[in-house]
């Protein structure tokens, strides 16, 4: 099968942790650092660097305050990340549709 | 399989899974249709028992002991869920503001109006009948769960009932509804929760 013409998925959304990250925080008006933990199932460290790549990337705003005294990292996703993954959806879709007619 | 393929399997595989993990956050409702639909059964029935030995000065310390033991047994829940670390998801809000909207308006016409002699206490049961069929009708919607809808129009069968039994009977309605539109639904969404299912 040729990969002509098919378009090419996101690279900053299309990693794992990264779109498992923002699939959860479209459900939600926000989620924090916790939240996400045990939703994706990623390690502190490893959370850390996807969550500042989404952010570098404009994808989600992060918050830092704190809930009485606990810190507390909110993140939400940004109006740029909601388009980026409704677009990254319509790529994948497009994506399927060869691969549902070779079967 | 090739590459590409399995690269688009796996990231559907991710969406769907962070989906069915936010959307088990709404079916933590469970805990508190069941808190409320035995509490409410257990008060129906104290209340129905006062009427009968005729202690009607004492009616309202069943519904007073009910909100006593239910709203610190909910708070306590809704401080379980935020210790869980959940995600609070648009539909858990849209939940949570729904219960609250409800939970006043029930006081409201279940306490304070009948106290005050706007209504008479023949007219609450009715009334908590047509708040009680909106609240399950619009919970289904959300939830997107077939039982509750059908469960909404029941309650508004129920209220047109009501209407033609005698207004210290109509209690004893609001038993069987409860039963159906609590509990068995709490019943049914505690296992779409384990099973990690969810009837549409």
């Amino acid at each position: 099968m040729t990969n002509e013409g098919l378009p090419k998925l996101d690279p900053l959304i299309h990693a794992p942790i990264r779109l498992a990250i923002l699939t959860v925080l479209s459900t939600a008006p926000s989620a924090d650092f916790n939240q996400l933990k045990q939703c994706t199932g990623a390690s502190d460290g490893n959370l850390s660097t996807h969550l500042l790549k989404l952010e570098q990337g404009g994808l989600i705003d992060v918050e830092k305050r704190f809930s009485g005294k606990k810190p507390q990292t909110l993140c939400r996703i940004s109006q740029k990340g909601r388009h980026d993954l409704s677009q990254y959806l319509k790529e994948l879709q497009k994506l399927l549709a060869p691969l549902a007619t070779i079967e | 399989m090739t590459e590409n393929q399995r690269e688009i399997e796996q990231s559907l595989h991710i969406i769907r899974t962070m989906v069915e993990q936010t959307r088990k956050s709404s079916l933590y409702l469970w805990r508190y249709l069941t808190l409320w639909g035995w509490l409410i059964v257990t008060a129906l029935i104290a209340h129905h028992i006062l009427m009968t030995i005729k202690a009607f000065n004492h009616i309202w310390l069943v519904w007073v002991m009910m909100n006593v033991l239910g709203i610190p047994a909910h708070i306590s829940l809704v401080m379980k869920y935020k210790r869980d670390h959940r995600v609070i998801t648009y539909s858990y809000r849209a939940l949570q503001a729904l219960g609250f909207g409800a939970g006043i308006a029930f006081f409201l016409v279940g306490m304070i109006l009948p106290w005050l002699k706007v209504i008479h206490f023949g007219a609450i049961p009715p009334l908590v009948g047509v708040l009680a069929g909106l609240v399950s009708l619009v919970m289904g919607v959300i939830l997107e769960f077939n039982y509750l809808k059908w469960m909404g129009l029941c309650w508004y069968l129920g209220v047109m009932i009501m209407v033609f039994i005698p207004w210290h009977l109509r209690s004893l309605v609001m038993v069987p509804l409860i039963f159906s539109g609590y509990i068995i639904p709490g019943i049914l969404l505690k296992k779409a929760e384990k099973d990690g299912a969810h009837d549409q």
